[in-house]
């Protein structure tokens, strides 16, 4: 069985590209409570990220919330996870945390792969895969939304 | 450094040009070397998600990019590279 612990602002991406529930049908994605608090955090704010993160926030009986030593923020704990071989991937759309990332020992993806583990299991379409990229695009800053534009060659 | 170019332009529009570069007390040929720079600017900063796209379609090199938007181009490459290097990754999974 494949884990992918996943962090915050991929969930709320994955919630924006519409396949997110679909994913939680395939995928075991794993969070720590950190990452439960910034997206409560989140989704106290009524703008489109804060009702993402609620979306996510609903779904949360479907993922695995793993204990931690308490870290300051959501990356740290999620560095834990992988250091004590709890995941095989990590899941991060935070290009600054990845250099971070890569001391532990799984690897680091992004939330468009997990689009792209869908599209190979044969779960979405190719053309399906694309216009969630779009839907994930439309939302994020303009470096944030490079991931999303990059994420087309995993479609092509 | 600087290069000579040669353009023609309309000769209302040249009129145009003349009345605000007087207006503003600033010689005609350094109005417009400021006016080409800020638009310059403006249409990288518009289009730098487009300018991305294209250096993942490989449209454009690494060096245009750079050129073009600076620093954040190692951003735009790293979230490149790591998303080929993620694919691999991804399609190991299913060949077992």
């Amino acid at each position: 069985m494949t884990i992918f612990a996943i962090d915050t602002c991929s969930l709320i991406a994955l919630q924006y590209s519409g396949y997110f529930e679909i994913i939680l049908n395939h995928v075991d994605l794993v969070v720590t409570k950190k990452i439960v608090s910034e997206l409560g955090d989140i989704s106290a704010i009524s703008d489109d990220d804060g009702i993402a993160a609620g979306e996510v926030l609903r779904l949360l009986n479907r993922m695995k919330i793993l204990e931690t030593t308490p870290k300051s923020t959501g990356e740290e704990e999620l560095m834990e996870v992988a250091s004590q071989n709890k995941c095989d991937f990590i899941v991060s759309d935070d290009i600054r945390a990845i250099p971070r990332f890569n001391r532990a020992n799984s690897s680091i993806i992004f939330s468009t792969h997990l689009l792209y583990y869908i599209h190979r299991s044969g779960i979405i379409s190719r053309v399906e895969g694309l216009v969630a990229l779009e839907k994930m695009r439309n939302k994020r800053s303009w470096k944030e939304n490079v991931i999303y534009i990059a994420g087309i060659q995993l479609f092509k | 450094m600087t290069t000579q170019i040669n353009i023609r332009l309309d000769e209302h529009l040249l009129q145009e040009i003349d009345a605000l570069s007087r207006m503003l007390h600033v010689p005609r040929s350094e109005w417009l070397r400021m006016k080409l720079a800020e638009v310059v600017k403006d249409n990288i900063l518009k289009y730098r998600e487009n300018l991305a796209l294209e250096y993942s379609m490989g449209h454009i090199s690494y060096e245009e990019l750079h050129t073009l938007i600076g620093k954040d181009a190692e951003d735009v490459k790293f979230i490149h590279e790591r998303t080929r290097k993620g694919k691999i990754e991804i399609d190991e999974l299913f060949k077992e």
